[in-house]
């Protein structure tokens, strides 16, 4: 597991990892809990970005869920250089 | 002419479900642009389901909305200006509100009004925001049972 380094303000290119916000909704809030963070190192991939949250939460393994940073979709491939909250979201369900 | 948009109200969440008068305000509303000549409506409605899994006698009781808000209201918006800018009419006016909260059986989740020049655009305006809302919203609900249990909404 990635060693945690707690930073306060500035962030640099390969900067030491940060602790982000984890909100989470529908079925997976209920799984991940309220009120966490998660230690992340940007630039990341979508695809990093939910390797490091199933990696922090191995029972989100079979979940469906999509990621936003910022409240903005990532997809896998896409490359995220910062970020301070990250969204879990499962299937919408409004309507 | 130029076409008219109107897209509201500005905030599209509120808490507890949408008003039954809401239905009939913003109707009276938008047939007072004289450039309307249809308005259609969508309520959804909060249906007493029997879970297919549970023991008999088990039904919905409410449904309890939450949503990732500030995300949900910007997508509602977006969702409205990017239809509301692809539909050729002389007025588009649309009225998007979705309960958050509990939500009882008979209630009303989620309220869908628009006017428009002509009935094509308007049902077609009006089915074209609900299913959008329901892929690109952030929104959840709990089913909320008599039985006291739970389990969450899965859209269709």
């Amino acid at each position: 597991m990635k060693e945690e380094v707690m930073q306060d303000d500035a962030i640099e290119d390969d900067a030491p990892s940060r602790r982000v916000s984890i909100v989470a909704f529908g079925p997976v809030s209920e799984l991940v809990g309220e009120n966490q963070t998660l230690p992340l190192a940007f630039p990341l991939s979508g695809a990093e970005l939910r390797g490091a949250v199933v990696q922090t939460w191995p029972q989100l393994a079979q979940q469906r869920f999509s990621i936003a940073v910022d409240q903005k979709l990532v997809r896998d491939e896409q490359i995220v250089a910062n970020g301070s909250e990250l969204a879990l979201l499962p299937p919408f369900a409004g309507g | 002419m130029q076409s008219q948009t109107h897209i509201g109200p500005e905030k599209h969440l509120i808490q507890g479900p949408v008003p039954r008068e809401r239905l009939t305000e913003v109707t009276a509303a938008f047939e007072a642009n004289p450039r309307v000549g249809a308005v259609v409506s969508f309520c959804g409605v909060v249906r007493a389901d029997e879970p297919p899994d549970a023991p008999a006698g088990t039904r919905v009781e409410a449904i309890d909305f939450s949503a990732y808000e500030q995300m949900a209201e910007r997508a509602i918006r977006e969702l409205c200006e990017r239809l509301a800018g692809q539909t050729q009419s002389e007025a588009v006016l649309l009225h998007v509100e979705h309960a958050l909260g509990r939500v009882p059986v008979g209630e009303y989740p989620i309220v869908i009004v628009v006017g428009a020049g002509h009935r094509a655009e308007a049902f077609a305006l009006c089915s074209g925001v609900l299913e959008a809302l329901k892929s690109e919203v952030p929104i959840y609900g709990k089913e909320l049972l008599n039985s006291g249990g739970s389990a969450w909404k899965k859209n269709t």
